[in-house]
């Protein structure tokens, strides 16, 4: 019976390490939490800044990330290609330009501890010192 | 208003220059197109701004483009994009889609100078960007007379927040531009002045709504066959043709005003989406008579395929507009009489070819594939009615009077890097 209670309970676990994605910046940042229109606002170049008016530099995965594909469905519903059309059309119509990318959560951590204006998204199993998390992206 | 070109055009030096300094971003985009027209008489004007074709060429749809942004500080930025295509005039000018300075004095507020987007349609912010949209090309009936109000050297002012749980976007610019169009048998070039754009847009879930108007006064011709005619009929003896008063206020191009108003919707969800598109041109000068036109667009999505079918329209809002011809009598010398009756031929094709009338139904495929790129094939039917060949490259005039069809195969890859 332990034995089934703790696979339970390592199964859980497990699920939230798999699909916890939080939203974070350095810890120094005067932000401590956004709403989810923040986040989309920022995620899809509506704003270039925090709802503060200091700048936001969002930092997201490469192209056919898992990470990547889960973040931007749970946020607005979209798949990576709607999103990748979506970019194509603000980049070239001079509005925005996209998300810097970086491969590795762990070069994404040491970027957001290392700059003010930095926000990404991570598991929410490598959550270190070094960053705040400001937003929880819930399934849908 | 050169200062605020010539200012653009330094934004696009020094944003590919001072590169070291600030944040850079390179990129680009390029479609390479197949179209074939089975119409030998009539060349496909894809843009006004470009050449026609008729059969098969790859001159139609492709293009490559590039572009730089530089951030220079946190609320100034730079961006300037070329974008090399078979244009009638292949200056660097023609070429410049977009060169600007912008200030962010805070997160809603922008202001632009330099050339920049007109902001006019759904896609009039990237048009040329083929990865972007749904079709081969966007639909001909709306927007190829669009292109010439693509970009204007100018000002712009944007105004952009949250209203109830949409987004709204409002946009306010003034300036000019100079195109240069490939008319029927004929090139035409002038410049719209004080042009004055007003576009005010809300994007709620999955959907987005898009109000425009513009303004401008025509200017400086240019436009050799045009200023010819003009003249011929101006040496006209009055007893001869008394319809030449008429027709020169007509074809003059000083004091004439345009005004443009468009309505735009678009629905995007992971499976379906629609586009619509109506617009409604009022011009005084004849050689851009007034016009209504408009698509609507429904695709369906299913894995990475897009199918889709649409239907344009374009149609003259006034008459076409009739003259008394040359009235001849006995004292006429024949030499005479055959000089006036072949100007008299002249005017009366420009007249007839001026105005456009027709009806596409299109369908195609979209084939979205890894790394930002995709593969459309798409069929166009086009019904064209009497005299109203204005967006085609007429090769034989005598087919004016006639009701035509023309079927268009477009096959493109296009790309973004």
């Amino acid at each position: 019976m332990k034995f089934k209670l703790a696979s339970i309970l390592l199964f859980f676990i497990c699920s939230a390490q798999a699909h916890g994605l939080v939203v974070v910046v350095n810890e120094n940042s005067q932000i401590d939490s956004l709403t989810k229109r923040q986040v989309i606002d920022i995620y899809m170049g509506r704003f270039n800044t925090f709802p503060d008016g200091q700048k936001a530099t969002p930092i997201d995965y490469p192209p056919q990330s898992a990470i990547k594909s889960q973040f931007y469905m749970r946020l607005v519903q979209q798949n990576e290609r709607k999103v990748s059309t979506y970019w194509a059309r603000l980049l070239f119509s001079g509005n925005a330009t996209p998300p810097t990318t970086i491969a590795s959560v762990k070069d994404i951590i040491n970027n957001v501890r290392a700059n003010k204006d930095m926000i990404a998204y991570i598991p929410e199993s490598e959550v270190t010192e070094g960053v705040k998390v400001v937003f929880k992206v819930a399934e849908n | 208003m050169k200062y605020l070109l010539w200012l653009g055009c330094t934004a696009l030096y020094l944003s590919t220059s001072l590169a070291l300094g600030s944040k850079v971003n390179f990129s680009g985009f390029a479609t390479i197109g197949a179209t074939y027209s089975d119409n030998q008489n009539l060349g496909l004007t894809t843009d006004f701004l470009n050449k026609s074709y008729s059969g098969f060429t790859l001159l139609n749809e492709s293009k490559i483009g590039f572009q730089t942004n530089l951030s220079l500080a946190d609320k100034w930025d730079l961006v300037g994009q070329v974008v090399l295509q078979d244009r009638n005039r292949k200056t660097f000018d023609d070429f410049l889609e977009l060169a600007f300075l912008r200030y962010r004095p805070n997160r809603n507020w922008s202001l632009r100078a330099g050339r920049v987007n007109s902001d006019l349609y759904l896609l009039s912010d990237y048009p040329y960007v083929g990865y972007a949209y749904l079709w081969s090309r966007p639909p001909n009936e709306f927007y190829s007379i669009a292109s010439p109000a693509n970009n204007f050297d100018g000002i712009d002012l944007e105004y952009k927040n949250h209203i109830a749980d949409g987004f709204f976007k409002f946009r306010l610019g003034y300036g000019q531009t100079s195109p240069e169009l490939q008319g029927a048998n004929s090139r035409l070039g002038f410049t719209s002045k004080n042009l004055l754009l007003l576009s005010a847009s809300y994007q709620l879930n999955n959907w987005l709504i898009r109000l425009t108007h513009s303004q401008s006064n025509f200017e400086d011709l240019r436009a050799p066959e045009l200023s010819e005619a003009q003249l011929i009929l101006e040496q006209a003896p009055d007893d001869i043709w008394p319809a030449k008063g008429d027709l020169l206020e007509k074809f003059d191009i000083s004091g004439k005003a345009a005004s443009y108003d468009a309505f735009g919707i678009s629905y995007e969800s992971n499976s379906w989406l629609f586009h619509s598109e109506g617009g409604i041109s009022k011009n005084d000068w004849l050689p851009f008579s007034s016009s209504t036109s408009g698509y609507a667009t429904l695709g369906y999505i299913q894995e990475q395929f897009t199918y889709f079918l649409s239907l344009s329209s374009i149609k003259n809002s006034d008459k076409i507009p009739t003259y008394s011809p040359p009235i001849f009598d006995a004292s006429t010398s024949p030499e005479l009489a055959a000089y006036f009756s072949a100007v008299s031929d002249t005017v009366t094709i420009i007249l007839d070819s001026i105005t456009a009338r027709q009806t596409t139904i299109s369908a195609g495929a979209k084939l979205d594939l890894p790394s930002s790129m995709n593969i459309k094939l798409q069929l166009d039917h086009t019904n064209i009615s009497p005299k109203g060949y204005g967006l085609w490259d007429l090769k034989t005039p005598e087919i004016l009077t006639t009701r035509d069809k023309v079927n268009t195969l477009s096959l493109s890859f296009n790309v973004l890097f």
